[in-house]
């Protein structure tokens, strides 16, 4: 077997990633169970029930093809572990993959443009496009910096920086 | 009435034409917002990048016809009248010279080759250094036969003629 997996999230539900198993190949029966390990940049391990300084896993049954985890508050660059354990929680095969959740940024980006619309002559106002360009920058470079860099604190740092000006958009909008 | 992944094909396109325009005079006087590409894709990213995650999102619809307002009805011609890809056909192998001996024939007079079944030819004998004119050979049905009185290629098979096929 080969052990891999991917992440999503659903738009309008930001809050939660959702894991699918990508394994090929045939299924090792050895198998019992899946624990993911999710860590920001901090180090810190993150799960439903909130952080932990310590070493802390999501189960994720072998029966279940996907696992939801509600466990963002705001969008973030994490490293996410999937151990897959034998009946006596050996770790048979481990994948780590980064990857960076932004869809609060996007539902946040998206309903400036929204707005936009609604107001057409925004379109002319200087200061509010230099501001949406720097968010939009921020948010790409979120993505480039785990998709090429694979570099978690540049990720995180650009998703704060987005971060900041949704959550103070009277300063920026 | 254009579809949303019509009109972010055709934001795309004008993306690329307003910062051509913006080079080539936004600076010099010309009546074009130099920051009009980057407006397109700001606009453009947010309206894809719901899309793709679903299709029949709130607000969807309204922001991209805001965003077709936006774009070079240029662009709208080619992304969503014509466009698409042109795939270059492969021409057929072709010979249009064909060396042979005197031992290539069939028989005294007659060669056989379906390559040239068909075909307008022009046949060079070396041996005399000439084209045969068109009374001294006829196209068969497997080939040529040679009408030259004493033309025998069993006895002279070091006969060396080219066959050129004309317009193949």
């Amino acid at each position: 077997m080969t052990e891999n997996f991917s992440a999503s999230q659903t738009i309008g539900v930001p809050n939660t990633i959702i894991l699918t198993d990508t394994s090929t190949g045939t299924f090792d029966p050895a198998i019992t169970d899946r624990k993911v390990y999710i860590t920001d940049v901090a180090g810190n391990y993150i799960t439903a029930n909130g952080y932990f300084t310590v070493p802390t896993s999501t189960d994720w049954p072998v029966a279940d093809l996907t696992v939801s985890i509600a466990c963002l508050d705001n969008d973030m660059a994490l490293q996410i572990r999937v151990d897959w354990l034998d009946v006596t929680n050996v770790v048979l095969y481990t994948k780590t993959i980064l990857f960076d959740f932004e869809m609060y940024g996007l539902m946040g980006s998206f309903a400036l443009t929204q707005a936009l619309s609604s107001k057409p002559n925004t379109i002319q106002d200087a200061n509010y496009w230099n501001n949406r360009i720097i968010l939009t920058v921020n948010l790409d470079d979120a993505n480039n910096a785990v998709t090429i860099g694979n570099n978690q604190f540049i990720s995180q740092s650009a998703l704060d920086r987005s971060t900041y000006m949704l959550a103070n958009q009277q300063l920026y909008f | 009435m254009y579809t949303i992944p019509q009109i972010i094909s055709i934001a795309k396109a004008s993306q690329w034409m307003a910062n051509q325009a913006a080079a080539n005079g936004a600076l010099y006087g010309s009546p074009v917002d130099p920051m009009l590409g980057v407006k397109l894709y700001v606009i453009r990213r947010d309206i894809e990048l719901v899309y793709n995650l679903n299709p029949t999102y709130a607000g969807l619809q309204e922001t991209s016809i805001y965003l077709l307002g936006l774009c070079n009805i240029a662009a709208a011609a080619f992304i969503v009248s014509g466009g698409g890809t042109v795939t270059p056909s492969q021409p057929n192998q072709f010979v249009y010279l064909i060396p042979i001996t005197g031992a290539d024939f069939y028989d005294a007079t007659n060669y056989v080759d379906p390559r040239i079944v068909g075909e307008s030819l022009q046949i060079f004998w070396n041996d005399v250094n000439r084209y045969l004119n068109t009374d001294e050979f006829e196209s068969t049905a497997a080939g040529i036969n040679i009408l030259i009185s004493g033309f025998d290629a069993i006895l002279n098979p070091n006969y060396s003629l080219k066959i050129y096929i004309v317009n193949p």
